[in-house]
């Protein structure tokens, strides 16, 4: 056997791959792999195309599926590989054949939610990371360890509580979860003697629990079956803080829960059960008819109805379609499609497999932006162990339908989140939009008929399926059916994101759940939809955060970012600084947009400076509804909206900014 | 067919035509600087705009990228329509002040005063991406591409270095609407030349992308008359006489059609490259071959197809 030579980028491919296996089986596996490697590249050098190849066309199923997730590339197709590599002992277990052998998944999943021992779980989406819940992490272990407890430490996503990160919850046997916020580092030991005594820290308890609804789409988990005594009795009950109260938390049911690295977490809160019973007793046809009784809008800032988008994709002539996953959030400063992504992956995963069983898709590509490093991994490990465990792949529960998912990572542009932009993204061209027609659901991803879909909108779908269309058509309001997820931030007490029924009223999610200002100053404006939204006047605060009302006013619900600024807030620089980012962010395809930016943008900062004109506000009016009008993309087409929206919102401070001469 | 009713004329058009198109076809002019017959629509420069009714619903879109659909109503000189053509004008007119095409234009639509309201800027390109789809689409050389987003977009070569797939064909400085694209032949090289190597005798420069190509010298006349990696090209991709790489089109021996041979069976006209071949028809059997000078460059494959001998040089 000759030596391998490497090439610099073949061994980090290599590195990448070998974790792909699983840790207890990488040493073993190892030469096995490095033997073939050389087998097959002889004298050559290898690099990285050499692995891609090796991984590709060296390997037998299901080995090919997973490591090529691993590496992120497309695995090719099903035929079983004419190999030497049959022999690797490493097997992936697929051992979910039929949806029965889903059972004792769950049964392992539950005996990790609800254990015989302890278990503390540590808020780890970017929330939590951001304020310090990684050193809580290892301090727990510590502390635990040496108080001799026998703990299964581990990260879960956000419950929507930024404020209040880094959250630890903490689960004793035949005891309510306590969940405790706040917790640094140097309380931890508190905790731990608290767990050993079976006791509580009062002055860092959030609240407890009994049990935990997961909205029916599994049996509720039960914590604790009797009263509880002693110090939980003083605690108060979480699911009646007013921040679980107020929330309808269908979407969210798992979010803080469950781990997103283990699959069987996932299983055991009922996942996965859904896709298990669209394939075997459900048509394409029954599916797609769900999800349009359910009259689900995209969640992405359109707000088009998803059946629509599906019935005219599975009626598109065409043997291969694509569904794509837009995850491309690119809103600056709102991330609830991240925190909801990196608390629960694997539920866009079975939308996406939902939807390509409705459409006739084979194929998924899931396209997160290159910023979101958590949600890349989290998604990365979310995959691989659907591969491992037959769950995607080929022939998946013994039906026919075989569905692979590839995960993309974008440059992270605002205008890849428009869906034909995405689409040149992904096939690795410039990020602008392209021509439409053809519509993406004709002629979409490498010319085949593509759906793309926010994530959000995708992780509806389980729910929409396992509960009926009829029951979602019931929540919201009559042309905006369902729950948003909605990012508070700004000049609020308490940053958060939650869940609500769309039709809320916005002074609701305020007041109710930010808590008001955090400086205690009213609030002047808040804005929608990010920076493609305007800018509303707190008058407008009891305005129904829906896809109608907020449009009626000249905003959007977008991705469901919600702003909050206080009376000293300056309006104009907010309006500069969305310009700026405007100017950043189009992709200067169209002359309106690529040259009307910067005019409104030097607009912006005339009246920033305090020397605007009557003349100039004619000039941003017919800027605004040529924008509106001739643009290419939607991004062009709102890219005046925060400067009309202060125009007619926000008359006074206009003019208050207006060059007043000597006359 | 599809018929639709463009300012107030009923027009009938074949399935899939742009509104553009149909608007040529039928002497409705509709201005565009983005737009080209050999080129897919790209629609970035808005001035094609037109108003469109469909279903009662009034929107402004681009003629250049919007097929023709049964009964839908177009208007190409309503005052929404004009109105925002001036203001793409004016855009372009504060971005480009110089340029004569877009001056010509602005005074046509009376703006040719107003661009002092926005902020100026002197630039010559206006982002129409003619070029770039010539390069890719005609030639297939891929040499040049949009670079940077938003207002920093430009064309350029890759890395704003000198490109190395141009061809110095001169395709983009031809189709360039505002004279961005410059290129110059030269008996010598410069000295300041952009190549690293020098090269002896006529070369052209392709200015924006930093290109210099050695033209060939007519084997003949001895003048140069083409880019030698052009010719290069170009008979890599089809099957070429000598004579086209060698001489220069002066030079060069053009076939001609024997009228009286001539059966007007047409295998010349499908076997010209490019296009210089049709049949004049005089009714009935009566054809004969007619071969368009300008459009031809004596490569002499339809003396080859001629199954009668009818084409001689």
């Amino acid at each position: 056997m000759s030596e391998i030579k490497w090439l610099s980028d073949g061994q980090e491919a290599f590195e990448k791959m070998l974790l792909a296996v699983p840790e207890s089986m990488r040493q073993s596996v190892k030469p096995q792999l490095l033997a073939m490697l050389a087998q097959r590249a002889g004298s050559e050098p290898v690099g990285r195309d050499v692995i891609f190849a090796f991984v590709t066309q060296d390997l037998p199923e299901p080995q090919r599926t997973v490591l090529s997730a691993a590496l992120g590339i497309k695995a090719s197709s099903a035929e079983e590989a004419p190999t030497l590599m049959a022999k690797v002992e490493w097997k992936v277990s697929g051992e979910v054949r039929k949806p029965a052998d889903l059972e004792p998944l769950k049964k392992r999943g539950l005996a990790l939610l609800v254990p015989d021992s302890v278990r503390v779980t540590v808020g780890g989406a970017t929330c939590g990371l951001a304020a310090g819940s990684a050193s809580v992490l290892e301090a727990l272990k510590k502390e635990l360890a040496r108080a001799s407890i026998k703990a299964d430490v581990v990260f879960v996503g956000s419950n929507g509580m930024s404020y209040a990160e880094p959250i630890v919850d903490v689960i004793c046997p035949g005891k309510p979860r306590v969940t405790y916020g706040n917790v640094t580092a140097a309380r931890v030991r508190d905790i731990a003697q608290a767990v050993a005594e079976g006791t509580v820290v009062a002055d860092l308890v959030l609240g407890a629990r009994r049990s935990e609804d997961l909205q029916g789409m599994s049996t509720p988990l039960q914590y604790a079956t009797s009263e509880a005594t002693g110090d939980f009795a003083r605690c108060p009950s979480t699911c009646d803080l007013p921040f679980f109260k107020n929330q309808l938390r269908l979407l969210t049911r798992n979010a803080g829960t469950i781990s997103p690295e283990r699959i069987e977490e996932y299983i055991a809160v009922g996942g996965y059960s859904v896709i298990a019973k669209a394939l075997t007793s459900m048509k394409p046809s029954e599916v797609m008819s769900q999800v349009k009784d359910s009259m689900l809008r995209g969640r992405g800032g359109a707000g088009f109805w998803a059946g629509t988008k599906w019935q005219a994709c599975a009626d598109a002539a065409g043997d291969k379609k694509y569904v794509v996953c837009n995850g491309s959030e690119g809103d600056p400063e709102i991330g609830m499609h991240k925190s909801f992504f990196e608390s629960d992956p694997h539920a866009v995963i079975e939308g996406m497999m939902l939807a390509g069983y409705a459409i006739g898709a084979d194929e998924g590509y899931l396209y997160l932006s290159d910023r979101y490093l958590l949600a890349i991994e989290r998604a990365e490990a979310a995959v691989r162990q659907a591969c491992e465990l037959g769950l995607l792949g080929d022939k998946i529960f013994g039906t026919g339908f075989s569905f692979r998912i590839t995960i993309k990572r974008g440059g992270g542009a605002y205008v890849c989140g428009e869906e034909t932009a995405l689409l040149s993204s992904l096939e690795g061209m410039f990020g602008e939009p392209r021509l439409r027609p053809p519509l993406p659901v004709e002629k979409g991803l490498y010319g085949k008929p593509t759906i793309v879909n926010n994530l959000e909108t995708l992780a509806n779908i389980p729910l929409i399926v396992q509960k009926g269309g009829r029951w979602f058509a019931e929540i919201g309001t009559k042309t905006s059916k369902g729950t948003k997820i909605v990012a508070l931030v700004g000049n609020v007490a308490k940053p958060c994101w939650v869940e609500v029924p769309l039709g809320t009223k916005v002074r609701d999610i305020v007041e109710g759940f930010g808590g008001g200002t955090d400086t205690g100053r009213p609030i002047k404006a808040f804005q929608t939809g990010g920076p493609s939204g305007g800018l509303l006047p707190a008058s407008l605060l009891d305005i129904a955060f829906d896809y109608d009302a907020l449009a009626e006013q000249g905003s959007l619900l977008g991705s469901g970012g919600l702003l909050v600024m206080d009376e000293k807030i300056d309006l104009f620089d907010m309006a500069r600084f969305f310009g700026d980012f405007f100017l950043d962010e189009s992709c200067g395809k169209c002359t309106v947009c690529s040259n009307g930016m910067p005019q409104l943008h030097k607009i912006v900062l005339q009246f920033a400076d305090g020397r605007g004109t009557d003349a100039h506000i004619a000039q941003v009016e017919r800027l605004g509804e040529a924008m509106a009008d001739c643009c290419f993309c939607a991004l062009g087409k709102s890219g005046a909206a925060t400067m009309l929206s202060l125009v007619r919102h926000f008359p006074e401070e206009v003019e208050k900014r207006k060059l007043h001469t000597l006359n | 067919m599809i018929t639709f009713s463009m300012d107030n004329r009923s027009i009938a058009v074949e399935k899939g035509t742009t509104v553009l198109k149909a608007a040529q076809a039928n002497g409705i002019e509709i201005p565009t600087l983005c737009a080209s017959d050999a080129l897919t629509p790209y629609g970035a420069c808005r001035l094609c705009v037109v108003e469109v009714e469909k279903a009662g619903k009034r929107s402004i879109q681009a003629s250049c990228s919007l097929a023709v659909e049964e009964g839908m109503i177009v208007r190409t000189q309503s005052a929404r329509v004009i109105e925002r053509r001036q203001l793409v004008l004016e855009l372009l007119l504060a971005r480009c002040p110089e340029v004569k095409v877009i001056q010509d234009l602005a005074r046509e639509y009376n703006v040719a005063d107003k661009a002092p309201q926005w902020t100026r800027q002197n630039e010559t390109c206006i982002l129409c991406g003619l070029c770039v789809r010539a390069c890719a689409e005609v030639v297939g050389a891929n040499a040049i591409q949009f670079a940077g987003s938003g207002a920093s977009r430009v064309v350029a070569s890759a890395f704003d270095k000198k490109a190395d797939d141009c061809v110095a064909c001169g395709s983009c400085v031809f189709v360039c609407p505002t004279g961005h694209v410059k290129k110059i032949d030269l008996k010598k090289p410069r000295v300041t030349s952009h190549e690293d190597a020098p090269i002896d005798g006529p070369v052209r420069e392709i200015i924006n992308w930093k290109v210099s190509q050695p033209l060939k010298l007519c084997k003949k006349c001895k003048n140069p008359f083409a880019p030698a990696n052009q010719l290069e090209k170009i008979q890599k991709q089809f099957y070429m006489m000598p004579q086209v790489v060698d001489l220069c089109p002066t030079c060069r021996t053009y076939p001609q059609v024997d009228k009286e041979k001539c059966l007007g069976c047409g295998s010349c006209m499908e076997s010209c490259p490019v296009g210089a071949i049709e049949l004049d028809d005089r009714g009935g059997y009566d054809k004969n071959a007619q071969i368009y000078k300008q459009n031809c460059m004596a490569c002499h494959t339809c003396e080859y197809m001629c199954p009668v001998l009818a084409i001689g040089s």
